[in-house]
This record gives structure tokens, sequence and C-alpha cells, in this order.
């Protein structure tokens, strides 16, 4: 690879290092290598925010309204592929979506009914307790199903890094049952699922 | 995106809500789920010895297409027979309710669901004839036994 504007190799990042010109997004780069970030699930949430942030303060349009058009063209391109990919790495839940569909395993596939059963018994508890107006049970309810929501998170992590993107896939069924009720458990759209320290 | 005044009004006033008892014989529970949205569906069947569903109940925590779906489907199967019940088809029901592509597979989880309670139906009945015949076959060795 050599750079589009000095010919010189312009290095991993979204500026060449020799003459500083925007470069194109490297082939098959994906949402990972977009924020400058090593592909795995437990990132935690302040770590997406920085790297987002400092990359796209470099690739503002406002900073390249007086440079060639291919400049403007390849830092409006990079601009759109780091938010693309801030937005689906900043939730958990896109994020091991996307790490499935990189690994060929979309989470698509049927629940099991082991987890059916559970969701269903938390589901039929937390409405009770709602017609029962009983707002501390609902918050136990909430508080343990959170609970579960960090084990799951973990336990995503510990599949990715051990490889078993199978065992991923199941627990990501897990993760989007336990986002439903958190949403139906707060009565707002707080389903926002937050990354457990790693 | 707006919902059908059909969804709306088997949303509204949702038929059959409720629960069976799932220990019943003749009780059939089909417990469904969409790992794409996270909805949860039991549909439960109440099925008499001449095969026809007497009671439909089910309990569906998801959006409005899929309470709306299970309604309507728990309204369609009482009466018919479990073999009628078999045959319907989720299309039938995006048609009634003019579901939007993005909202078929709500109705495709009804679908799963009558067919779950159905097999939970009949995976009872074979049970029962089992230990019926396994009865039967004790009473013989009792009776030599004495």
């Amino acid at each position: 690879m050599t750079c589009w504007s000095c010919g010189k190799p312009p290095g991993a990042g979204a500026f060449c290092e020799a003459c500083g010109k925007v470069q194109p997004a490297a082939p098959g780069s994906d949402h990972f290598a977009a924020l400058g970030l090593e592909r795995r699930f437990a990132i935690e949430a302040a770590e997406i925010e920085r790297r987002y942030r400092n990359v796209q303060r470099r690739l503002h349009p406002d900073r390249f309204v007086t440079k060639s058009v291919p400049e403007r063209r390849l830092s409006l391109q990079r601009a759109t592929a780091v938010n693309d990919a801030y937005r689906t790495l900043k939730d958990p839940l896109k994020r091991a979506e996307y790490m499935l569909a990189l690994e060929g395993m979309p989470a698509d596939g049927e629940a099991s009914p082991d987890l059916l059963a559970e969701i269903l018994e938390l589901r039929e508890e937390l409405d009770a307790a709602k017609s029962a107006g009983d707002a501390a049970r609902i918050g136990e309810l909430r508080a343990h199903v959170r609970r579960q929501q960090d084990d799951t998170m973990s336990a995503i992590a510990r599949a990715f890094e051990g490889s078993a993107p199978a065992q991923a896939a199941a627990l990501v069924h897990r993760l989007r049952f336990i986002a439903r009720f958190l949403e139906d458990a707060s009565g707002t759209v707080e389903a926002r699922v937050q990354c457990p320290r790693s | 995106m707006a919902y059908s005044n059909k969804v709306i009004d088997h949303y509204e006033n949702p038929r059959n809500v409720g629960s069976l008892d799932k220990d019943d014989p003749n009780v059939g529970t089909g417990l469904v789920g969409a790992p794409a949205c996270g909805d949860v569906m039991k549909l439960q069947l109440k099925i008499g010895d001449d095969g026809i569903i007497e009671d439909a109940k089910f309990k569906t925590f998801g959006c409005g297409s899929a309470i709306a779906s299970s309604s309507l489907i728990t309204e369609w199967v009482k009466g018919k027979t479990v073999d009628e019940a078999m045959t319907i088809k989720n299309s039938e029901i995006v048609e009634e309710l003019s579901l939007p592509p993005v909202k078929i597979h709500c109705s495709v989880l009804a679908e799963d669901a009558i067919k779950a309670a159905i097999a939970d139906f009949r995976k009872k009945q074979a049970a029962r004839a089992a230990t019926g015949q396994a009865a039967d076959a004790r009473q013989p060795r009792a009776a030599t036994g004495k």
C-alpha cells in the first residue's frame, strides 16, 4: 500500500504518516478497525467513546472545506464509516451481533425451551407485580434481571475469547430477551445494556 | 409504523388472555419466542376427547402485532378440530390484520405457538396411552402374583 498523494507507505491510521493526507479505509476493514480497536467483545464503553471522539474530531467535514476533492470525498467516507462503527459497537447487544456476523454465525436460530420457560416465568411475575402495584417487587425483579444481564455479557465475552461463536449466539438470544424484559420493567426505553467491567 | 385498525382492536381488547392448567392432560401448551426481537408467546389449548378445541388462552409479551396475532388465532381455533387448527397458515393472519412485512414474524410466531401447543397435547395423549397400556399389562401379572 502506498499513499494516493505522496506515494510513500501511509501506515495503518486514517492519515498518511508521511504527508498527513487522509487515506481510504483498508480493504475489508471492519468497525473495530474504523475506531482503531482490537476485535474483542469486552470493551469499556468509555474506551469506545474516547476513540470515537478522537477520530471523529480529526475527520470532521469542517476541517476539509478548503481541501482537495479527493480529500473531501475520502474524509466523508471515513467519517461515515466511523459513525456506523460507533453506533454498532457502543451497544453491547449490537456489538455481539456484529461479531457473530463477522464469524458467519448470525444469532437468528431458535431460542432454547429452557430459556423461554425462564423468561416467561419472569414475565409473568413482572405482570403480577405490575397489576398489584408492587413497586418493591418490580424493583427486585429488575435488579435480578440486571444481574443476569451482567453475567450474560461476561459469558459472551468468555465465549468469544474461547472461540465458541455458537455458544456466544445462544447467549445473544438470552441478552435480547433480557433487554426486552428490562424495557418493560422500566416502562421506558431504558434498556440500553451497559458493558460489565472487564 | 402505523398499525391497522384490526391490530389496534386486538391490542386494546385482546381476546382470550390468560392461562389454562398446564398439568391437565387435555391441555396443550405451546411456548415460543423470537430470538430476533425478544418476544415471548405462550398459547394453550383445551382439547376435548373428540379432538375439538374447546378453549384457547394466550399470554404474549411483545409488540402490538404479536399480541394481535395471538389474540386472533385463539379466536380462530376455538371450535375447530386439532387437524383443522394445524392447517392455519401465518399468511392468513397477515392478511386479516394487514401486517406489514417487518411484522410477518409475529404471525409466524402465532402459527408456531398453535403447532407447539398441539404437539404438546399429542405428546401428553401418547404418554397417557402408553401408561394406560402399561397399567393394563401389569394387570395380569398382578393377578398371577396372587
